[in-house]
């Protein structure tokens, strides 16, 4: 396993989308951080006020981020790099996990990236524009931030564990893309247009989707003109049990669909 | 004793299509230079794709090194190189990068092992070249790099001088040989080129519709295959075979289709011929002897040799 994480780490060092996904990070920090500044100023409540803020933007990962993991996952059928490495007395699972984990490491990566420049961009707006920076809310600030960072990295590997099984099953890049795009809207469409829905089951159906927690930790759900959060025992476990759910169903199905088909490319 | 580098009993293949391996059962021994002869389908590819573990037999047993569990199986693809069908090859990287991409896939810390294969294969000075950039034969050169990066004990090559020069050919087949011959290793070699495969194997398997027709060495095709006799004229060959006929009593004389006269070098005085044709005023444009030769030999097997 070693050996494969090696290699893949130099093949991303090397990969133009890892890069380019790393560069729109760091930008969108940037452009983020200026854009609410010039609309509201670079005041802070508390120095933990970025984290809660950065933590709004989330969606901007979900775009992103899949996109990758799609790639990541067909890369290898795509270049043929997947027979040597089979060839090689790789297993397929060790090939599919060591992939997986890999592109965790990544998710972590861009994450602590994104979260960490929009803080210190903000810091230094706040220093260079002579903002005040207050003490109100650092704990609360602190916590759903961090919270926020910890739920992202967690359905961020539901959603990568999803993609890359649509990718390791289909296996050519153009439609892996396309039923990555249809699962990422897809679950926007579900979030967004099911939960008016005057059907039960569908209500129940957005209520559960991925897109819908996410909106919820993320501070942006609102239902009925009121802006709802992840509160209560419930909700938060109901937060860690559906992409629990989806990461152990996608991996399974992945594992095993991987182990019996034959690498034609 | 030598030791038996790959081993297959009853191997099948069956996709929903058709089949693509019937019980196939063949050997290669340590040392051996291995040709695999069969047209596009015949299942060459798939063999090999089953010794990497790329695909699973519907039925039958194969061994490698000896080696048969599914963990041992594994370890043991790591004494084997292989290129099946095209070079696995990343176009944004150089080929220094390939290598070490690969070089990280088997474990390679030698950080001089992607130079010297590099060399061997005649892309030293291939530069900063970006693989998607290259010719076929430079992608070929460099997949054949790949294969030999892990000094593997068995070599598993699918066309491997496909798309490569005249010169690239000879190159590739001096350096298979100096693995064979200096270093022992085992090969197995599928190619359309038969006149190529001929200089190069020792052992011959030819595969038909997924079954294993034939096997033989090159010794006992040296044999089997006649020495032919092959004159051009311009005189009318029918009237000129006719009196080779008669005055040779000899049935086997036959026209062919580039209209030259051919006919067995066995039980023919050559003397006597050329006397022959001398005294009749024959022209004669050509004279040449051929040799055994693979190609005619697969013909005839699968019965297209049009004798």
């Amino acid at each position: 396993m070693r050996n494969l994480w090696q290699a893949e780490i130099y093949y991303l060092r090397k990969d133009l989308a890892f890069k380019s996904v790393t560069a729109v990070f760091a930008l969108a920090s940037l452009a983020l951080v200026l854009i609410l500044g010039s609309k509201g100023g670079y005041s802070l409540s508390s120095y933990a006020e970025p984290l809660q803020t950065a933590a709004s933007f989330s969606i901007l990962f979900y775009l992103v981020i899949p996109l990758h993991a799609c790639f990541f996952a067909t890369e290898g059928f795509e270049h043929g790099s997947v027979q040597n490495i089979i060839a090689a007395g790789h297993s397929k699972a060790k090939y599919f996990t060591g992939k997986y984990v890999l592109e965790l490491l990544a998710v972590l990566g861009w994450l602590l990236e994104f979260y960490g420049l929009f803080y210190l961009f903000s810091l230094a707006a706040a220093l260079i524009t002579g903002a005040p920076v207050g003490h109100a809310g650092y704990t609360e600030d602190l916590a759903a931030g961090l919270t926020a960072l910890g739920l992202n990295l967690l359905y961020l590997a539901a959603y990568c564990a999803a993609i890359m099984m649509l990718g390791m099953l289909i296996r050519k890049p153009a439609s892996a893309v396309v039923a990555a795009f249809f699962f990422i809207f897809g679950n926007l469409l579900l979030s967004g247009y099911l939960k008016d829905a005057s059907s039960a089951v569908l209500r129940a159906i957005s209520e559960h989707s991925l897109m819908t927690q996410i909106f919820k930790f993320s501070g942006i759900y609102v239902e009925n003109s009121q802006l709802i959060l992840l509160s209560g025992t419930g909700d938060y476990i109901r937060a860690l049990w559906i992409p629990a759910a989806w990461i152990l169903l996608s991996l399974s199905i992945t594992l095993t669909v991987l182990e019996k088909r034959d690498i034609q490319i | 004793m030598t030791a038996t580098v790959f081993e297959a009993e009853g191997l099948s293949k069956e996709y929903p299509s058709g089949v693509a391996l019937d019980q196939l059962c063949m050997s290669i021994e340590a040392g051996d230079v291995y040709g695999f002869v069969g047209e596009n389908g015949a299942g060459k590819t798939t063999l090999m794709r089953i010794i990497g573990g790329l695909v699973h037999p519907t039925a039958g047993r194969m061994a490698l090194f000896g080696e048969q569990s599914k963990e041992r199986l594994a370890s043991a693809r790591r004494r084997i190189g292989f290129l099946i069908e095209r070079p696995s090859l990343y176009p944004h990287m150089n080929a220094m990068e390939n290598l070490g991409f690969y070089c990280r896939i088997f474990g390679i810390r030698d950080r001089g092992r992607g130079a010297e294969v590099l060399k061997l294969v005649g892309l030293d000075e291939a530069g900063p070249k970006k693989t998607g950039e290259y010719s076929l034969g430079m992608r070929q050169r460099l997949g054949i790099a790949v294969a030999l990066l892990n000094r593997p004990e068995f070599l598993v090559l699918d066309e491997p001088v496909n798309g490569l020069d005249p010169a690239g050919i000879v190159e590739v087949r001096h350096i298979l040989e100096h693995l064979s011959h200096e270093q022992g290793v085992t090969l197995l070699i599928s190619s359309h080129i038969l006149s190529e495969l001929q200089l190069l194997a020792g052992k011959y398997g030819f595969i038909h519709q997924g079954r294993l027709i034939q096997e033989i060495s090159a010794a006992e095709l040296q044999q089997t295959a006649q020495v032919m006799i092959c004159i051009s004229t311009s005189s009318p060959a029918a009237a000129v075979a006719e009196m080779l006929r008669q005055e040779l009593r000899r049935g086997d004389i036959r026209i062919k289709q580039t209209g030259e006269i051919e006919l067995p070098r066995s039980g023919v005085d050559l003397e006597r011929l050329m006397s022959l044709l001398v005294q009749r005023e024959i022209p004669v444009d050509g004279f040449q002897l051929t040799a055994p030769n693979l190609e005619q030999y697969y013909m005839d097997l699968i019965g297209g040799g049009g004798r």
